[in-house]
C-alpha cells in the first residue's frame, strides 16, 4: 500500500464514522512517518467536526417555546378547510371542470362541416325535374350560405324562398344532363336565383326590326366603272 | 317584547358538539407530542438558522402548521418525520430570505479584508472554524445537511433517524459518510 491509497483509507474511515482503521492502514501508518501525522490532523478535524455540528444543533432550548406555542394554539382554532376531507376538494374541482366544460359547448357549437360551393336555386314547385337532384340534399338541417359564414339558417325559419345545397359534383352532373339534353331547355330556368324575374320561354322565333334613324341621310355608293 | 334568535340552516347542535369533541380530542392528542417533539423542532430549526430568536420564530410557527393539519395525517406514527420535514423546509425558507437580505446589505458595506487561515487543521484551533463550518454546511445539499443536523441531535441514534426520515439505515450511513466526506473536503 503506498501512501496516497493510505490516506484515500483514513479519509474515508473517519468520513464513515468508524473508530477503528484497517489492518493494512495502521501497518502502513505504523511505517511511514507522514501518514501518521495526516491521520492525526484529519482525526482532529473529524473531531472538531462532530464538536461544532453538536453545538450548532444543540443548543438550549428556550424555556418560552412551550408557552408560546400553547398561547397560539389556544388563539388560533382548527380551521374548517382542514377539517374537511381530502376527497371533497377533488370533488368540487370535477364538478368545475365540468361545468366549464358544458359551458364552453353550450357557448360555441362545433363546426358544421363546410362543403366546397354552394347554390341557391328557385323553388322546388318552379324547378321541375330538378325535384329528383334536391330531394335526398333537403334532408341536411340545415343550410349555409355560399360565402361559409357561421350563421346559419334553420329549415323553418323564415326565408321568402327554400333554399337548397347543391354540391359542386352535382351541379356539374346537372350542366353536363342538361347540355346533352336541349330540348329540357325550360328545365335550366331552375338553376336561377330566387331574386331575378324567370323570363318567359318563346314558342315563335323572335323577329328583329330593321334600324331606322330619322335623322339619317342615306344615299347611294357611287357606281364605278368596273360595274 | 319578542327575542331574536339567528338560526343557521344546516348547523345543528349536534353537528356542532360532535365537532366541538373531535376538536378538543385533536388538541389534547396534539398537546400530548409537543413536548417531545418541541424541542427537536426547534435544534433542527437552529441548525439550519443558528440563531435563537430565528429558530424559536420558526419552531413556533411549524408546530401551528402541524396543528392545523393535523388531522390530515394517516399515520400518527409518522408525526415526527412529518414534523422535521416542515421545520427544516420553514427554516430553509427563512435562511434563504435572511441570506438575500444579507447580500444587498453586504454590497454596501466594506469587503471583509482579514486573511483566511491556511489549513483547516489550524482552523480547528481558531475561533473562525465554527463560522466556516457554518458556511460549509450551508453549501450541503438539502438531503445530506438533514441527516448531518439529526444525527447530531443529542439523545438520538442512527436507527431513529433512519425512521424519522423514512429511510433504510444503509441510505443514512451514506448521506452522512458524503456529508462529512464533503465537509472535510471544503474545510481543507
Amino acid at each position: 500500500m503506498n501512501c496516497q491509497q493510505c490516506r484515500k483509507k483514513i479519509r474515508d474511515s473517519l468520513a464513515a464514522g468508524e473508530s477503528r482503521l484497517a489492518i493494512e492502514v495502521t501497518a502502513h501508518e505504523n511505517s511511514c512517518e507522514v501518514c501518521h501525522q495526516f491521520h492525526a490532523a484529519k482525526l482532529d478535524l473529524f473531531r472538531s467536526l462532530e464538536v461544532g455540528l453538536r453545538m450548532i444543533v444543540n443548543a438550549q432550548v428556550p424555556p418560552s417555546l412551550l408557552p408560546g406555542v400553547r398561547a397560539r394554539l389556544d388563539q388560533e382554532p382548527v380551521s374548517h378547510l382542514a377539517a374537511m376531507p381530502r376527497w371533497t376538494f377533488v370533488a368540487v374541482a370535477a364538478v368545475a371542470i365540468l361545468a366549464m366544460s358544458a359551458a364552453y359547448t353550450l357557448w360555441h357549437p362545433p363546426k358544421p362541416f363546410s362543403l366546397p360551393q354552394t347554390v341557391s336555386t328557385a323553388a322546388p314547385q318552379s324547378a321541375g325535374n330538378l325535384e329528383t337532384s334536391t330531394t335526398p340534399l333537403q334532408e341536411f338541417p340545415k343550410v349555409f350560405s355560399p360565402l361559409r359564414s357561421t350563421h346559419f339558417v334553420r329549415p323553418g325559419s323564415s326565408t321568402s324562398a327554400p333554399q337548397v345545397i347543391v354540391s359542386a359534383e352535382e351541379r356539374q352532373a346537372y350542366a353536363k344532363f342538361v347540355a346533352e339534353t336541349p330540348e329540357q331547355e325550360a328545365d335550366t330556368l331552375a338553376l336561377a336565383p330566387p331574386g331575378q324575374p324567370v323570363p318567359e320561354a318563346a314558342e315563335d322565333p323572335a323577329e328583329i326590326a330593321l334600324l331606322q334613324i330619322e335623322s339619317l341621310e342615306v344615299k347611294p355608293l357611287m357606281t364605278t366603272e368596273s360595274e | 317584547m319578542h327575542e331574536l334568535v339567528l338560526i343557521q340552516p344546516g348547523r345543528t347542535l349536534e353537528a356542532e358538539s360532535a365537532r366541538e369533541i373531535s376538536r378538543s380530542r385533536l388538541h389534547r392528542e396534539f398537546e400530548s407530542r409537543l413536548a417531545e417533539c418541541g424541542p427537536l423542532t426547534f435544534r433542527v430549526a437552529h441548525g439550519v438558522l443558528r440563531n435563537a430568536a430565528d429558530a424559536e420564530d420558526v419552531a413556533q410557527e411549524a408546530l401551528l402548521r402541524a396543528y392545523q393539519k393535523f388531522d390530515r395525517l394517516r399515520d400518527a406514527t409518522r408525526f415526527r418525520a412529518w414534523l422535521v420535514r416542515i421545520t427544516f423546509r420553514l427554516a430553509l425558507d427563512r435562511w434563504r430570505s435572511a441570506r438575500r437580505r444579507e447580500q444587498r446589505e453586504a454590497q454596501w458595506a466594506m469587503p471583509d479584508s482579514r486573511p483566511a487561515p491556511r489549513t483547516a487543521e489550524e482552523l480547528a484551533d481558531s475561533n473562525a472554524f465554527q463560522a466556516r463550518l457554518e458556511k460549509a454546511m450551508e453549501q450541503l445539499p438539502e438531503k445530506f445537511r438533514l441527516v448531518l443536523l439529526l444525527a447530531a441531535v443529542e439523545g438520538y441514534t442512527l436507527e431513529e433517524v433512519a425512521g424519522m426520515l423514512g429511510i433504510p439505515m444503509g441510505t443514512v450511513k451514506s448521506r452522512l459518510f458524503f456529508a462529512r466526506k464533503q465537509l472535510a473536503e471544503k474545510l481543507r
